[in-house]
């Protein structure tokens, strides 16, 4: 993972990885399209993605997020993001992780399993790493078989998931989800929640 | 007594059923009532005044929750459970759903009532629609065929409330017209040039008059394209219930602002398109107008865009029909002869409400044969037995084309009756198989399509189209249809004084 960097007309620090930039060409527009683009969440979440760094600086900013916590496997991004955004070190917190076993049993699994908190994907500057930073996302949603077995064990239900998914890289939904639940849950049990829910599914 | 009314649809249906909330409030004594509504339609809450409480149910945030993975797979399921919890909190005492699909049916469930009336869930059963007047809704209110009742009426009749009709516009001169353009659905627009040619016209026609074209904020940047900006007005739904007057005037396709016209009694020209059938949801209560125009298609299909090259439901009525409708409501004239022959494919309507419920009389035309099937569902369900006999020469009947009628009803009687007394015989043998329902079927889809859309005999032989778990599942529909045959056998002779038929099991 050769990370270098440049400055660009505005004079802010860019990353390049293999020669590929990491921001679009004007990067505050670029984090502002994706921050107008991004759900509403609450006032912690993770962000998949460092970058640049911008998409942090204006998430914080616009929706006054008190917590940010982002995941890369590119431990070259930090210290510029820091030196760049010097003012966010109290709220964001950079996790680097090489592969996805390191990620489930990172600290971070337990918070997003405790909180449910959001998890936004920035996937401009995935470049080169993005199979695995898509599998980090569908880990850090709960949207992946290995941490929705760590999400259920939170309920009591010990089981390693298998759910049909040739590619390996399909995001679970509620219909997954409904289809675990009512193996492992007696049926006077069953939440009746998620069949109002997939009455709901667009 | 806290009662809450699940009502997940759009803004006109909430407008429409607030006739059934006032009449809760009255038939019930100490009522507090509760409405939940959908968060896409919350800016409607201001005029539902007849609500003690109005709950938000966070439906458009839900479904972002689960189709956008950057939430938490369990997100919706949380943020749902915790409404709930919310909602229960209030203890309500009774529950009735005016909804009616299976999302409202399984909240219904989830939600703690000791009585609950309409479609709700206990378990996998749906319960909730034994009642005759809601499974007459259920089944039929959707489809493109005839049906003889208002939306309020038969959803008032299903939950047992008596509501009243808003007084009729009084015939006060005209001082404001309003031009509602847009609907929320391109197939029941008249068409901007339409009303920006009305509009022109009517300008040098009455200079004394004020007109205003209405519309949400959003659709201003399109509308200022084609009407002037001070001719655009922009009142949210609680200004424009404050403003609405029996002196004004609206001009409008099927659209929330003319349900709410109706309730204030102003005076309405609904220009019915596409799939607004105005028998079903035209403006409820009498003296408004309604005009629709002859095209195979119309009514159409809720649910599907119009697929034809041109839109044939609008172009017959153009704006010379209207401008001149408004000359005759302006001069207070019951001459309409003139204004129908240019154009014999347009029809005129008026909206009364009479003892017997809503009907929509034609100008120069005979009685709505919709009249007659109303009055006879009423007898059927209700058992009422003293409804006056009516004059089938006001209905444009004979007594020849009632006498055919009868006779067709009564043969297919006779072989749906061969039909099932011999699935009967088959489930006492145990061999009753969902081979044997499939050619009843086949032979009951045969027989709809020779009876083409004509609503007594189509009804009873829709089972040929309807799906059903379990062959028995099928028999019962079955005997419920040939119960229904009989009783409509019976009535209609009655009705109509052709007494010369005695039905041999009769009621």
């Amino acid at each position: 993972m050769n990370i270098e960097f440049s400055e660009n007309t505005q004079g802010f620090l860019i990353p390049h990885e293999d020669n590929h930039s990491l921001a679009g060409h004007d990067p505050i527009i670029e984090a502002e399209q994706w921050c107008r683009d991004t759900p509403t969440i609450d006032s912690t979440c993770v962000v998949v993605g460092l970058g640049a760094g911008f998409h942090i600086a204006k998430l914080v900013k616009q929706k006054k997020m008190e917590k940010v916590f982002v995941v890369d496997r590119r431990p070259g991004l930090v210290n510029v993001f820091r030196k760049q955004f010097p003012q966010l070190r109290s709220k964001v917190e950079i996790i680097i992780v090489e592969n996805e076993k390191s990620l489930l049993a990172h600290e971070i699994m337990n918070e997003v399993i405790e909180t449910h908190i959001s998890a936004l994907a920035f996937d401009p500057c995935w470049h080169k790493n993005d199979q695995t930073l898509k599998a980090f996302h569908r880990h850090l949603s709960g949207r992946s078989a290995e941490s929705l077995s760590l999400f259920l064990k939170k309920y009591g239900i010990n089981k390693d998931i298998q759910i049909k998914d040739e590619t390996g890289q399909r995001y679970l939904n509620i219909k997954d989800l409904e289809i675990l639940i009512q193996e492992e849950v007696p049926a006077y049990l069953r939440l009746n929640c998620f069949r109002i829910l997939k009455e709901l599914i667009l | 007594m806290k009662i809450l009314v699940l009502s997940l649809l759009r803004a006109g249906d909430l407008i429409m059923q607030r006739p059934l909330f006032a009449a809760i409030k009255e038939q019930v004594k100490d009522c507090e009532l509760h409405v939940l509504i959908n968060d896409e339609v919350s800016w409607i809450a201001p005029v539902l005044k007849e609500a003690d409480h109005i709950h938000i149910f966070p439906r458009a945030l839900l479904q972002k929750m689960l189709g956008d993975n950057s939430y938490n797979i369990f997100k919706a399921g949380l943020e749902l459970s915790s409404f709930l919890e919310k909602l229960n909190l209030h203890h309500f005492d009774q529950l009735m759903n005016f909804t009616h699909n299976r999302l409202s049916a399984y909240l219904a469930e989830e939600i703690q009532a000791p009585f609950k009336k309409g479609l709700h869930t206990n378990g996998p059963k749906f319960n909730g629609i034994e009642n005759q007047w809601i499974k007459i809704f259920n089944d039929r209110f959707s489809g493109t065929q005839d049906f003889p009742f208002h939306y309020t009426e038969i959803l008032a009749r299903s939950f047992n409330l008596h509501v009243k009709a808003p007084s009729a516009p009084e015939k006060s001169k005209i001082n404001r017209i309003f031009l509602q353009v847009l609907t929320s659905d391109s197939k029941k627009n008249w068409g901007i040039a339409n009303y920006q040619n009305l509009l022109n016209e009517m300008y040098s026609q009455y200079p004394e008059i004020t007109f205003k074209v209405l519309a949400s904020a959003r659709e201003v940047e399109h509308l200022k394209n084609h009407f002037e900006i001070e001719e655009i007005c922009t009142w949210n739904m609680a200004t424009l219930e404050q403003e609405l007057k029996s002196s004004d005037l609206l001009v409008t396709g099927d659209t929330v602002t003319m349900h709410l016209a109706a309730q204030k009694s102003a005076q309405i020209i609904e220009i019915a398109l596409g799939s607004s059938d105005p028998w079903k949801t035209g403006p409820y209560g009498s003296g408004h107008w309604i005009l629709t125009a002859k095209a195979d298609c119309y009514p159409c299909s809720h649910s599907s865009p119009c697929r034809k090259l041109s839109h044939l439901c609008s172009q017959p009525i153009t704006p010379k029909v209207v401008s001149q409708l408004i000359a005759k409501l302006m001069e207070n004239s019951n001459d309409f002869k003139n204004l129908t022959q240019p154009k014999q494919s347009v029809q005129i309507l008026r909206s009364e409400v009479m003892n017997y419920g809503y009907e929509l009389v034609k100008v120069n035309g005979p009685k709505d044969i919709r009249v007659l099937n109303k009055i006879l569902w009423q007898k059927i369900i209700e058992q009422e037995s003293d409804i006056q006999n009516l004059n089938l020469q006001d209905f444009g009947l004979t007594n020849e084309s009632i006498d055919d009628l009868q006779s067709e009803l009564k043969e297919i009687l006779f072989i749906l009756q061969m039909d099932f007394e011999n699935l009967v015989q088959k489930l006492g043998a145990h061999s009753l198989t969902s081979s044997c329902v499939q050619e009843v079927r086949r032979k009951m889809a045969q027989l709809s399509s020779s009876a083409g859309n004509r609503e007594w005999i189509w009804m009873f032989l829709d089972l040929g189209q309807l799906s059903f778990t379990t062959p028995l599942h099928f028999l019962s529909a079955f005997q419920d249809r040939l119960e229904l045959l009989k009783a409509a056998i019976y009535y209609r002779s009655q009705m109509t004084s052709q007494n010369n038929y005695q039905l041999e099991n009769s009621l």
